[in-house]
């Protein structure tokens, strides 16, 4: 795995993107769920082993080494999610129920991840601090999940015959929530890193919650989630996809991280004496 | 704000962004260590150059056969300059002010309140804490890579 780097990542991502959009958009197949199942299960199934192999790094500390699994945890919890939303289980007894927990047991290894991360981040006494802006953006956040909340009638499971399914919707999209303000203090130690490949890694990660938190709100407030919204239906496929992708990236940026470091050795101190001394030569 | 500006105002060269930095560095304590840090490897080289400068006959190869001595007899023996290489080293992956404040919690948690204030004998102490604080951002990979780096840097200079 150390071989596939985040360029070769990019690469397999446009391919798998490209396949989707052109069945959805061009040839209107009706494999479409199929070909971006397919799609979905190569991305997370990636991104669990880069998880994995990530966590592997974390020996002596357990915290990070949580985040990591939980993060793989999710990865592989979500490609069973987005394979139970095929057709081939509408008969399966119960798969709504089914559904909702894989949606939030996912969800809630999401949550837990970043929050493991957060923590282990902000206790290494860096000087890590969240600002008003972001206190005003998770007040922000937790806004928007009221509006979903309001406008439950929407949600897929609102006309369900169960009340475990309803309720479990209704717990995920506060635990959505919660990640998503999650996000935005993550967000805040990514502006304080400055670069690198970590805080590339991290702001992935940003980028999977939001992406996700948008397409609840589009699909989940606005009703498309409806048969009668085939065009929303395609456009899914692809967005969900690249969400799917976003957290591979994550990933396999974090996980390439010690590779590039190596790979990058700085000058030794004699060498950047040596590059240095003609400039300040004409100084003296 | 970009690296060009950065640099003038490193080496005091008047540019119309001196203000915004000098503004930014008010309230930044982590751009003001990275320049603090910066400005003393800035120094040590001036210092080395005036050192070898004021020995060296006229004549270039004579000029290049003193630098190469002056090079090998300075090698990894500043501190500011093993500071630079950890700093290069770490910059990459965790970011420039990651590293900066990772360089000074180190430095703190060895009594030495700041990087400048650091001492050859704690030096060890300061990689050890550096290797912690990186092992829990970057992993122990990377943070086993900045150990090394600074126990390589340390026997270079003994």
């Amino acid at each position: 795995m150390t071989r596939l780097t985040p360029r070769w990542l990019y690469l397999v991502m446009a391919c798998s993107l490209s396949a989707t959009a052109a069945s959805s958009f061009i040839f209107y197949s009706s494999r479409t769920p199929l070909i971006s199942l397919v799609c979905k299960e190569l991305a997370y199934g990636l991104a669990s082993v880069f998880c994995l192999q990530i966590a592997a790094e974390y020996r002596r500390q357990p915290a990070l080494r949580m985040t990591w699994l939980l993060l793989a945890a999710n990865a592989i919890v979500s490609s069973v999610r987005h394979a139970l939303e095929m057709s081939w289980f509408e008969q399966v007894p119960n798969i709504h129920l089914l559904r909702q927990l894989a949606i939030t047991s996912a969800l809630l290894c999401l949550l837990g991840g970043m929050w493991t991360m957060a923590h282990a981040f902000l206790r290494t006494g860096l000087g890590f601090r969240i600002h008003r802006i972001d206190v005003i953006a998770v007040a922000g956040v937790f806004a928007v999940v009221s509006v979903i909340l309001f406008f439950r009638e929407h949600l897929s499971e609102a006309n369900s015959s169960l009340l475990a399914p309803l309720n479990l919707q209704l717990f995920s999209q506060v635990v959505l929530a919660v990640a998503a303000a999650s996000a935005v203090f993550l967000h805040r130690i990514i502006l304080a890193m400055g670069g690198g490949k970590l805080a590339i890694a991290m702001r992935f990660l940003v980028g999977h919650i939001v992406g996700r938190v948008v397409l609840v709100l589009a699909g989940q407030t606005f009703g498309l989630n409806s048969p009668s919204h085939q065009s929303w239906d395609a456009l899914s496929h692809l967005a969900f996809d690249a969400t799917a992708w976003i957290f591979a990236l994550a990933a396999c940026y974090r996980a390439s991280m010690f590779a590039s470091a190596l790979r990058q050795a700085p000058p030794k101190p004699e060498e950047i004496l040596a590059l240095s001394l003609d400039k300040q030569w004409s100084r003296i | 704000m970009n690296e060009e500006n950065w640099f003038a105002y490193l080496d005091n060269v008047a540019s119309a962004e001196d203000s915004t930095i000098a503004a930014h560095l008010k309230s930044c304590s982590a751009c003001r260590e990275t320049v603090e840090l910066m400005r003393s490897v800035d120094q040590a080289l001036l210092d080395s150059s005036a050192t070898l400068r004021a020995g060296v006959p006229v004549g270039n190869p004579a000029i290049a056969a003193a630098k190469e001595k002056a090079l090998a007899r300075l090698g990894s023996h500043s501190l500011s300059l093993r500071l630079g290489s950890l700093y290069l080293l770490l910059a990459p992956m965790c970011g420039v002010e990651t590293s900066t404040r990772a360089i000074c919690a180190a430095a703190y948690r060895v009594s030495a309140g700041s990087p400048r204030l650091l001492e050859d004998r704690s030096w060890l102490g300061f990689v050890e804490h550096l290797h912690s604080i990186v092992a829990t951002l970057c992993g122990e990979p990377a943070a086993q890579l900045v150990r090394e780096r600074g126990m390589r840097l340390q026997q270079e200079a003994a």
